[in-house]
């Protein structure tokens, strides 16, 4: 039953897929990449909260609470919690410069608020970066999702298979399927974890006795607790300003659009107590040799093979999903900032080709490099955190040029590379991507501080600051040599 | 308050300060709420919270802001 319930689930988001093709006539690359910016707020909404129920919230948010305790749940939910706050107020501004300078990616908007190349192409080099290991986590949820259905299907099917879905939902209508089987995606997880919260808790009597009394099981002191912050910190600031952030709002139709629909985001999170009590109960009522099923574990315990199967089909299509919207992050950098030459009608083709070469390339990875997953997970979010700087300057400054934020974010790049590659994911606790952050930001402003003195060249007006502007190139736009 | 400052303040800083100031110093305790540990109970109890801070944040300061006049409406019109 859990599989005909998984398989079912599967072939639906496969007829919307088909469904929204049909009705969408022809395509072009605007509408390809970011929906045309015409997404009206309860599609955005739907695409834009589906980091809150992602193939991590399923299986791994659960089994690092089942593995490591109080600290990996409360960090997890807590960037999620405080990445909405700022996206309401970073939000518009980023829809706004994406409106401003008609981009589709973070470094088409780099490209065009400083005027330089180079960093435009070190931008893009570091979504890149961030984008393969991201990718690969998924490949790697997918497959627990498929071993906890019971289905016997090696890894390297897994992501062949994995593959040509999701290349499926690209190729068909570019961001809007995606969107639309996200409604499915959240329909089947908010069922299957709310019959599962309620199940635990009531299996339980009550959820006094779910919570274990050891140390760090189910409170924070010392090291965990300072690498839950600054972790927090980091993710949640990198959640909107890194290098898929501008993903989440550009397909809203106005500023308000992206406010009204953050604002009630993490309502959406009202389901992650009922997730919590599913990870205790595993805890505290299991012995599993991975973790990694924590979550699928309690609800077999339901004694609903249907339920597994809804659990397992809705991780499937979120993995699936992220794997969608990230070959298409993918392919408009590819062709729009790192192979810019060429011709504009060939981009269509080229973008298909590209999203996939980029799934397979993930894939290629995802198998070969299975084992280091988690480290591979973490080097993304170090890597993300690094274009938090050069957003703040387009943001807000007014007086840094492009030198001099090509500067910080290769400094930044080059100390999270470098204490990722010894193995030090935290230094005292202290998140390294937090580290190589405010080293990058360090190095961004005094650099701008030098340069100032020895170069001095115009200001260009921050995005905060903007007021009416005619379209068309502005004489506040001096080309940078960096 | 100007809605330049008070907006923010209440929209990102007061969830900011529940989340990365109060919940460490009540991390460490054995109290627990309708038999959830206080740490939990204070990260479930933001979760309405913060969307109530920056309903606030709209309703009172920004759904006044006019549109940037060089960006669509919401009638998706140039």
């Amino acid at each position: 039953m859990d599989v005909i319930v998984f398989v079912l689930l599967v072939a639906a988001s496969l007829v919307i897929a088909v469904v929204v093709r049909l009705s969408a006539g022809r395509t072009d690359v605007g509408q390809f990449l970011v929906g045309g910016r015409s997404f009206p707020g309860w599609l955005l909404f739907f695409l834009s909260v589906g980091e809150i129920y992602s193939i991590g919230t399923l299986l791994g948010f659960p089994a690092g609470i089942y593995a490591q305790g109080a600290s990996y749940g409360i960090w997890f939910m807590g960037y999620i919690l405080l990445a909405y706050p700022i996206g309401y107020f970073a939000g518009p501004l980023l829809w706004r410069a994406a409106k401003r300078y008609d981009a589709m990616t973070v470094p088409d908007v780099m490209r065009s608020h400083f005027g330089s190349r180079t960093l435009e192409v070190l931008i893009a080099v570091a979504t890149v970066g961030f984008l393969v290991p991201y990718a690969q986590f998924q490949f790697a949820g997918l497959h627990a999702a498929l071993q906890a259905t019971g289905f016997e299907l090696s890894a390297r099917t897994t992501v062949i298979v994995s593959v040509l879905l999701a290349l499926t939902y690209v190729l068909l209508t570019g961001i809007k399927a995606p969107a639309m089987i996200s409604i499915l995606k959240d329909v089947a997880m908010f069922g299957a974890v709310a019959v599962v919260g309620i199940y635990v808790i009531g299996a339980n009597h009550g959820v006094a006795g779910l919570f274990p009394t050891g140390a760090g099981a189910s409170t924070m002191s010392g090291t965990p607790m300072v690498y839950a912050i600054t972790t927090m910190l980091v993710q949640s600031v990198t959640f909107f300003l890194g290098t898929t952030g501008l993903g989440f709002v550009i397909a809203g139709r106005s500023e308000r659009t992206v406010r009204r629909t953050i604002m009630i985001q993490p309502l959406y999170m009202l389901m992650y107590p009922l997730l919590v009590f599913a990870a205790y109960y595993s805890r505290s009522h299991l012995t599993l040799s991975d973790p990694n099923h924590a979550f699928t574990a309690a609800t077999a315990a339901t004694g609903s093979d249907a339920l597994v199967g809804l659990a397992a089909g809705a991780a499937a299509l979120t993995g699936l999903l992220t794997l969608a919207v990230l070959s298409l992050v993918f392919g408009g950098v590819l062709f729009r900032n790192l192979l810019p030459s060429v011709r504009r009608e060939r981009q269509r083709i080229g973008l298909t080709l590209s999203v996939a070469a980029f799934l397979v390339l993930s894939a290629i990875l995802a198998v070969t490099v299975q084992s280091l997953i988690l480290n591979v997970l973490a080097f993304a979010y170090v890597i993300g955190a690094q274009v938090v700087p050069a957003w703040l300057v387009v943001l807000f400054a007014k007086r840094v040029p492009a030198a001099a934020v090509s500067t910080g974010l290769i400094c930044g790049l080059t100390l999270a590379i470098t204490l990722q590659a010894v193995g030090l994911s935290a230094v005292g606790g202290i998140n390294s991507g937090l580290i190589a952050l405010v080293f990058n930001l360090l190095v961004t402003f005094s650099t701008a501080a030098v340069l100032r003195r020895v170069r001095p060249s115009a200001d260009r007006r921050p995005i905060a600051a903007a007021g009416p502007r005619p379209a068309g190139p502005s004489s506040e736009q001096v080309l940078d040599p960096a | 308050m100007r809605a330049g400052v008070a907006s923010p303040l209440i929209g990102l800083g007061i969830p900011a300060v529940a989340l990365l100031v109060v919940m460490p110093l009540i991390a460490d305790t054995s109290v627990a709420v309708a038999g959830i540990p206080l740490l939990f109970f204070w990260v479930f109890l933001w979760i309405p919270l913060t969307s109530v801070c920056l309903w606030v944040s709209w309703h009172f300061f920004d759904r006044h802001r006019p549109e940037t006049p060089e960006i669509d409406t919401e009638s998706g019109t140039h």
